[in-house]
């Protein structure tokens, strides 16, 4: 049954808590994992829920990441090898492959809050997925619109300018 | 609550560092270079990556064998960036100085690994699979078939045009390295007549001969012209099959591009663009994903000479759509108005650029052709009677299979062929 799972709450940094099984976002997350098990002993035997504060990440951010972490890291709901599905050859589609490709088809704004929510809670395969869904984003940008993406002032002189573009010229 | 302590568990399982860095590591090259120009940070971050080897790589230079009778000494690395100390020891002392191996000739090359085929004497050969960058190799068996010509001291150059030997490895679909052998005929017809397999998976050479042979026949093609090149694209093989014996005007239009998997099984095929009586199927790569092919056009009142290139691309491989890139003249080339069928030699297309290789054989002149600025820039002034250039593009990633160096099941295993 599923009431005798442990689980934990997440509040978002605009206060907003989310359920989640303790062994689920452990397996996926190990910044909480890290928490959890600082908690622990004060919490053994206890019938009390932990919430724990996730700060630089928004309710709407949270929510999405687990998403991604039941289908992924739920041992009852992932089929196959869920560590092999990147690597699967063309054609060789893991069943999880759909559900990526639907998970990052989703705004600019919205993909980067993922990887920074991927990388300060140290959750790899969601990190790995989303830059390279911004990576496959960026690749037809121009300079100027990779500058306003990732907030970059241009310090190049305008002859060092110059002498960059010049220098790799061919891959424009 | 204070901030959680990522950092040690960061350390410990290899997190990147940062998501930029991440990001950019999955770009291809072509973006990758074009965003130095973001700011200085970027270009710092991008060049101090490169350096170290974790951003994609392209095409660094070209191996150029100017022997006759083959051998190691004889090689040399161009830079193709122009800097002076060449980014691979070409005399690839890391496999000389092994007592195994005795007199070593460059064959192939893909994505980083090179094929060598490794001479013990006579009647006894071997091949060598390294990755010149990390120093990883193995020994691969000769197939041992009876089927293949005699092998004699004397006529090393006569034999090497028997068999036509091609490296694929292509890290992208598989962490394994394939052979795959044409064998032709002594006689002048020069046909295939056996075509062998070899996957490192397996560790054993494969007859694929029905295959091909049974395809041959059903579509009268003969030779199987691996000078042409070979390409790899969707993870697919693309090989140049010609019509044989002798090319009428009616037959050159039956020039077609035989498509295999990496270890040469499921073929079909695939036809070349723009041939007709006044062209001729000069070069096959790949550049930017897409399937490229060169025609050569020929003189109409004198059709051993050539008057200039048109390089073609598959841009919608599903539905076969070829679209003529660029036409360029001979005078364009080298300044003059055509030359022989042979002193043109396409040597490659660049994986990411639209640029284009190769040798003009009366100056001895390894040249680019610019498609997008009809630029041409001399890079090489080679030898006469320079025998193969192979373009390198490098690999620094760990290869398991050549990991284990001498495996004794490679170097000491009989010959098989399943």
């Amino acid at each position: 049954m599923a009431s005798e799972k442990k689980v934990v709450f997440l509040r978002s940094s605009d206060g907003e808590a989310f359920e989640v099984s303790e062994e689920v976002i452990s397996a996926a997350s190990v910044t909480i994992k890290g928490m959890i098990d600082e908690e622990s002993p004060s919490r053994a035997d206890t019938a009390a829920t932990t919430t724990l504060a996730i700060p630089n990440v928004t309710a709407a951010t949270l929510s999405r990441v687990l998403h991604y972490v039941n289908k992924h890291f739920d041992a009852a709901a992932v089929v196959g090898r869920p560590d092999d599905y990147i690597f699967c050859a063309p054609g060789d589609e893991h069943p999880l492959a759909r559900f990526d490709d639907d998970f990052v088809d989703v705004d600019n704004d919205t993909l980067i809050d993922l990887v920074h929510a991927a990388e300060y809670l140290h959750i790899k395969k969601l990190f790995d997925l989303t830059c390279k869904a911004v990576a496959d984003k960026l690749k037809g940008r121009t300079i100027d619109q990779i500058r306003e993406t990732f907030g970059i002032v241009n310090d190049y002189t305008v002859e060092e300018e110059v002498e960059v573009y010049r220098e790799n010229s061919w891959a424009f | 609550m204070d901030g959680p302590k990522r950092t040690k568990a960061a350390a410990a399982d290899g997190f990147p560092d940062d998501p930029v860095v991440k990001i950019l590591s999955c770009l291809p090259a072509k973006p990758l270079f074009r965003f130095k120009c973001v700011s200085k940070g970027w270009c710092d971050l991008i060049v101090d990556r490169l350096g170290r080897r974790k951003f994609p790589q392209t095409l660094e230079g070209f191996f150029i064998d100017s022997s006759v009778g083959g051998g190691v000494n004889d090689l040399r690395f161009i830079n193709l960036s122009g800097k002076s100390v060449p980014l691979v020891d070409a005399s690839f002392s890391f496999l000389t100085k092994l007592p195994e191996i005795k007199q070593i000739k460059l064959l192939s090359a893909h994505n980083g690994l090179l094929l060598f085929e490794n001479f013990i004497d006579c009647d006894r050969y071997k091949y060598i699979i390294c990755n010149p960058a990390t120093e990883q190799w193995m020994c691969v068996p000769s197939p041992g078939i009876s089927s293949h010509p005699p092998r004699t001291c004397d006529c090393e150059q006569h034999f090497a045009n028997e068999v036509n030997s091609l490296l694929i490895f292509n890290p992208d679909v598989s962490s394994h390295f394939h052979l795959l052998q044409f064998w032709h005929s002594n006689d002048e017809t020069r046909l295939v007549n056996t075509v062998l397999a070899f996957s490192s998976e397996t560790g054993v050479w494969r007859n694929s001969t029905t295959e091909w042979i049974k395809w041959r026949e059903w579509m009268e093609l003969d030779e199987v012209r691996s000078k042409l090149g070979y390409a790899d694209v969707n993870g697919m093989l693309h090989v140049p099959v010609y019509p044989q014996p002798i090319l009428t005007p009616s037959q050159r239009q039956d020039i077609k591009i035989v498509v295999a998997d990496m270890q040469g099984k499921k073929l079909m095929a695939i036809h070349w663009p723009g041939l007709n009586e006044f062209t001729d199927a000069t070069f096959i790569g790949q550049s930017q994903g897409h399937l490229h092919c060169i025609t050569a056009h020929k003189k109409q009142d004198h059709p051993i000479h050539i008057t200039g290139l048109s390089i073609w691309v598959l841009e919608d491989y599903d539905a076969g759509h070829w679209v003529l890139k660029k036409s360029v003249s001979c005078s364009q080339l080298f300044g003059e108005m055509s030359c022989g069928v042979n002193d043109l030699d396409v040597i490659t297309i660049h994986p990411d650029r639209n640029l284009v290789f190769f040798v003009h054989r009366c100056s001895w002149k390894l040249m680019s052709y610019d498609m997008d600025t009809e630029e041409v820039c001399d890079l090489y002034t080679l030898g006469h009677g320079c025998g193969l250039i192979i373009p390198y593009v490098p690999y620094f990633a760990d290869v398991p299979v050549l990991s284990g160096r001498a495996s004794t099941d490679f170097l000491e295993g009989q010959p098989t062929i399943v």
